[in-house]
């Protein structure tokens, strides 16, 4: 564990130490990130200027459960940006070369890159979050405060699991394009809003069948207090476990089924 | 001009051979369009009109839009990303064909055969969600049919114009997904212009993506009429007849940058 741990860090030092080389890359990477996310904020502060509130939620706590969305995404491609590279590892060979090494192939993966636009998206992220918080009026209790961080973790594991299974469709759908995992990565759109918008069918799905519930909604009715049900919260950790359990074991069904790129 | 013609021919055959992997494609855009219709019928589950639009009318809209977003798909970015970056590009320079011409050319022969299956699409959402709201009347028709070409054509410029900037950067990621992030928000795709706050407003009037959805679907509804409508049009031509010079001239700066790199 220790030295997954170590080698996660000197993983990301790597990739951080490539990606720098290429100045102009990364600085329109961190802009694009950065930008993306405040026109996000900006479509919420133009619905919100013509509208009051949606289904009891107001402007600010929209904001906020978008902000956490924005942290989470960003802290997930900054650091595990080596999901979506999967496709590429395997019609590339790449693969046969990690599977090699005497160290855990889902750790290869997800650190084989790292994403500059994380960055940006995690400083938008915590400024706009912070900024909601202030309009927000949220009654802090120690137990909400220890809660944030839980959650954030939580949430970026949920992200990370979600997205190195849906690329591991990579194993069965034999092709470049990482069309069905983006699919499943943009459902996250239905995370950015009360799922009561959506009707029932939405809520359940985006609460248990792919969890992105718990990457912000959930929390958010727990930290605003708005349904009894909110110290539900707590079970993000439990969800996030299940998550990373369900990937891995995808990941290893997909690998017995992996046979190589070779010629 | 027949090359030209053959390069279209060509097009329409290749989407018609990959035709799975463009409704995969297809289906993030549906996604997100899903999202943006549920939110506002939320919005108006509550009230008649927001902004002075109805929720038929915003119904319509959003089906126009959709059209509009899908017409040019994201296949035409990655196509010049991906012959700039595995060098094919010297390839299509040794052919006798000017490549901003060929490229307007795969573009829309990629429209006219993805074009058909949008429609569809978009006529089977608008029976189903009942927004049957068309042109009021004959001149409408025709605003409409000009704005959409206005709309394919500056649409096409700006992928072109940002899939050259790839000479300079690494990837594409960064810089397609900023032209995706502002041709949403600023073409009011998700959201109309005329709810945009009055510095928004003059920002989003200032640029060139209001040709892409604003001013064809405000052309559907007959809200832009008369001397208005041919003011936003002749605008529109006027954006892309620099775009295409800014095309033009991006290419030869970017000649100049591969015979640098060449040999």
């Amino acid at each position: 564990m220790t030295r997954t741990i170590y080698l996660f860090f000197r993983f990301l030092a790597q990739n951080t130490k490539i990606k720098l080389e290429y100045r102009l890359d990364a600085l329109i990477l961190f802009v694009s990130g950065a930008a993306m996310q405040s026109l996000g904020f900006l479509f919420i502060t133009v619905l919100f200027s013509n509208v009051p509130e949606i289904h009891g939620w107001s402007r600010w706590e929209i904001v906020a459960m978008l902000s956490l969305i924005f942290i989470s995404e960003g802290l997930v491609s900054f650091a595990f940006e080596g999901a979506w590279q999967m496709a590429f590892l395997m019609n590339m060979g790449e693969m046969d070369r990690l599977l090699l090494r005497p160290v855990s192939p889902i750790l290869q993966i997800l650190t084989f890159t790292m994403g500059v636009h994380g960055i940006g998206n995690l400083v938008m992220g915590i400024a706009l979050f912070a900024l909601s918080l202030g309009r927000v009026g949220v009654e802090w209790t120690l137990a909400k405060a220890l809660f944030v961080p839980v959650f954030i973790v939580s949430a970026c594991a949920i992200r990370v699991a979600v997205s190195f299974a849906a690329n591991c469709a990579a194993f069965w759908i034999k092709s470049f394009s990482n069309a069905f995992p983006l699919m499943v990565y943009q459902l996250a759109d239905f995370a950015k809003y009360p799922p009561s918008v959506f009707g029932k069918a939405v809520e359940f799905a985006v609460v248990f069948v792919i969890p992105y519930g718990f990457i912000s909604f959930v929390p958010m009715v727990y930290l605003f207090g708005k349904a009894a049900w909110g110290p539900l919260a707590w079970a993000a950790p439990l969800v996030a476990l299940w998550c990373a359990f369900a990937a891995r074991a995808i990941f290893y069904r997909g690998l017995r089924r992996y046979e190589g790129a070779g010629n | 001009m027949r090359k030209y013609w053959r390069h279209v021919a060509l097009a329409i055959q290749e989407t018609i051979a990959y035709r799975v992997s463009y409704l995969v494609n297809m289906a993030s855009t549906v996604v997100t369009y899903a999202v943006i219709f549920l939110i506002w019928n939320a919005v108006y589950a509550t009230r008649a009109e927001v902004g002075g639009y109805g929720w038929t009318e915003m119904k319509s809209y959003l089906v126009v839009s959709l059209f509009m977003s899908a017409l040019v798909s994201m296949s035409s970015e990655f196509r010049i990303s991906r012959q700039i970056r595995t060098g094919n590009i010297a390839i299509e320079l040794l052919r006798p064909v000017d490549y901003q011409k060929a490229s307007l050319a795969i573009t829309l022969g990629n429209s006219l055969s993805e074009g058909v299956l949008v429609a569809v699409a978009c006529v089977g959402f608008a029976l189903a969600f009942g927004a049957t709201q068309g042109p009021p009347d004959a001149l409408s028709w025709l605003g409409f049919a000009a704005a959409s070409l206005v709309s394919f054509a500056t649409k096409f410029l700006l992928v072109y114009v940002f899939g050259l900037v790839c000479f300079w950067t690494q990837s594409l990621m960064g810089v397609s997904w900023l032209r995706k992030a502002c041709t949403d928000f600023f073409s009011g795709a998700l959201i109309p212009l005329a709810f945009f706050p009055p510095w928004l407003r003059s920002l989003a009037d200032a640029l060139p993506f209001r040709a892409i959805v604003w001013v064809p679907a405000s052309a559907f509804s007959g809200r832009l009429r008369g001397p208005e409508l041919l003011r936003s049009l002749a605008l529109g031509v006027a954006w892309v007849v620099a775009l295409w010079f800014l095309g033009r001239l991006v290419w030869s700066r970017a000649m100049r940058k591969v015979t640098i790199q060449g040999g």
